[in-house]
């Protein structure tokens, strides 16, 4: 089940969210997950310039976030994960002007996070991505898709730094662009490595769906228009899991935007 | 007649690969190309399609009395054309039942029925011994050979062609796999008796479970023998050399025409 915290308006938010707590400290919107949440959240309209979230132990969450065309405030990000806590970050994010910087810290033994960022753009918008860990067995697993179209571009810069000693910690950054017009982008995959004992594999490509992909489409009965579609629709929603309803919500604002 | 191709000349990237080629095939024929490497027979499949790599230069295509020669790929695929592929596409990320239920919607101008379509799709992958999972999976992603082209003839049953065209359905299928691909494939004809087939094989075994009317061979760009399923075992036996090189049987339309004085 997914529920929500909503920011209603400056200093009124809306924490439907069990075991979660929600405070303000000028500009910063801090949300604390303890164990005793157990469910999917939903970050709706935030408009805070940063946002802390902090994962305390043992805790298996899934944060989603979509922000639409009407935010155009850049934010930074902090996610703090403690021992042995699992979360996955979905961020669905379409035709802003935006640029926003993560900042994920996997504090505790085990921490694992797995972090999507899907983005459609027609405007020229940057994001930094640092994954640090800072703790032995930690897991990162980060997909980043973005979709251009006009004269739009993405600029993402993806770091992950493991310190010496934090043994035994994986890695894993896949970063594709598919371009729909003239944009340029760019991608800066970086892994910052000071320990042997570590799995670190890291992907970058630009490029736009495959011609060939569409004639199979086709010889099925299926447009090139649709066919685009369906692809832009798999390219960004492959890493998700979502309920269905939120998912049908995504398929919508793509077949909008990408038709 | 379903499909009637005259003097079709093709060409890909400057170079000549179809020259001056003629097929007829009525309703509910079955019809076996065989050749050699490059003699241009998954060109033929290719163009009968619409794919826009290969340039027609000259000849006309003419399906259901409609000349296709100008018509988009996916409009020929819902006039009722089928291309199984030799290397079907992988296509990460697209679920196989969100590209079936999108290419059964539009073939039926936005109406589909979720339960029969999902009744149906059963049926298929049971009668295809199909592992159930596989609908819900990527299209042909980390599928075998064997199940990406069973996942073709899902495909082909659901979409209800009048014309299928199985280029090189048979590789990279086992026994046991191409029988029961065989069979799917008679069960629809059964069910569809007007279906036409166009069958491009280098071997004879399929021809063991659909029987053919005609087989004509390939080369340089056209069809050089025809003959019936006889020619298959020959060509299987004694190899393309000597096929080409025995004048004995009827050669492409004098063949045609003289099987169909024979009925």
């Amino acid at each position: 089940m997914m529920n929500k915290i909503e920011v209603l308006a400056k200093n009124k938010i809306q924490n439907d969210v069990a075991g979660t707590t929600v405070t303000i400290k000028g500009d910063t919107l801090n949300i604390n997950v303890t164990n005793k949440c157990s469910e999917s959240i939903m970050i709706i309209n935030n408009i805070y310039q940063k946002v802390l979230i902090m994962v305390d132990d043992n805790v298996s969450v899934s944060l989603l976030e979509i922000k639409d065309d009407k935010i155009s405030r850049d934010s930074k990000y902090k996610y703090i994960i403690s021992n042995n806590s699992k979360v996955i970050i979905n961020k669905f994010y379409y035709m802003n002007e935006y640029n926003e910087d993560v900042s994920i810290n996997l504090d505790g033994f085990a921490a694992e996070v797995l972090f999507n960022l899907s983005v459609m753009s027609s405007s020229t918008q940057k994001y930094n991505i640092n994954i640090n860990h800072n703790n032995k067995n930690t897991i990162s697993n980060i997909y980043n898709h973005g979709v251009t179209f006009d004269s739009g571009s993405i600029e993402l810069l993806v770091n992950g730094f493991v310190k010496r000693g934090m043994c035994d910690s994986v890695l894993n950054q896949d970063n594709k662009i598919m371009t729909m017009g003239n944009g340029t982008s760019i991608i800066k995959p970086n892994l910052f490595i000071d320990e042997y004992m570590v799995e670190a594999r890291h992907g970058a490509s630009i490029g736009r769906f495959s011609e060939d992909e569409i004639f199979y489409l086709q010889t099925r009965g299926i447009p090139p228009k649709e066919g685009y579609y369906l692809l832009m629709k798999g390219f960004l929603l492959e890493t998700f899991t979502l309920d269905e309803d939120v998912k049908h919500k995504l398929e919508k604002i793509i077949e909008k935007i990408g038709r | 007649m379903l499909l009637k191709i005259d003097d079709l000349s093709v060409m890909i990237d400057d170079k000549q690969i179809l020259n001056n080629y003629n097929l007829e095939i009525k309703p509910g024929e079955i019809h076996v190309i065989m050749g050699p490497n490059g003699s241009g027979k998954s060109t033929l499949s290719k163009t009968i399609m619409g794919d826009q790599h290969y340039k027609v230069t000259n000849g006309s295509i003419l399906f259901d009395g409609q000349d296709i020669k100008d018509i988009k790929t996916d409009e020929r695929a819902r006039l009722g054309i089928f291309l199984a592929m030799q290397s079907p596409m992988e296509i990460e990320g697209v679920s196989n039942s969100d590209f079936l239920r999108t290419a059964l919607s539009i073939k039926n101008e936005g109406k589909l029925n979720l339960y029969q379509f999902a009744k149906k799709t059963e049926a298929i992958t049971n009668d295809l011994k199909m592992d159930k999972n596989m609908i819900h999976r990527s299209v042909n992603v980390g599928f075998s050979g064997g199940e990406r082209k069973k996942n073709e003839i899902l495909q082909m049953k659901l979409l209800e062609p009048k014309l299928i065209i199985l280029d090189e359905i048979d590789s990279g299928l086992d026994i046991d796999s191409l029988r029961i691909v065989a069979e799917n494939i008679n069960d629809y004809r059964n069910d569809y008796p007007d279906t036409a087939v166009i069958i491009i094989t280098h071997h004879q075994k399929i021809l063991d479970y659909i029987k053919p009317l005609y087989v004509h061979i390939m080369t340089g760009g056209k069809i050089v023998k025809t003959g019936d399923y006889k020619l298959a075992l020959e060509l299987e036996k004694h190899g393309f050399d000597f096929t080409f090189n025995t004048t004995n049987d009827l050669v492409g339309e004098d063949a045609i025409k003289e099987n169909e004085n024979d009925e």
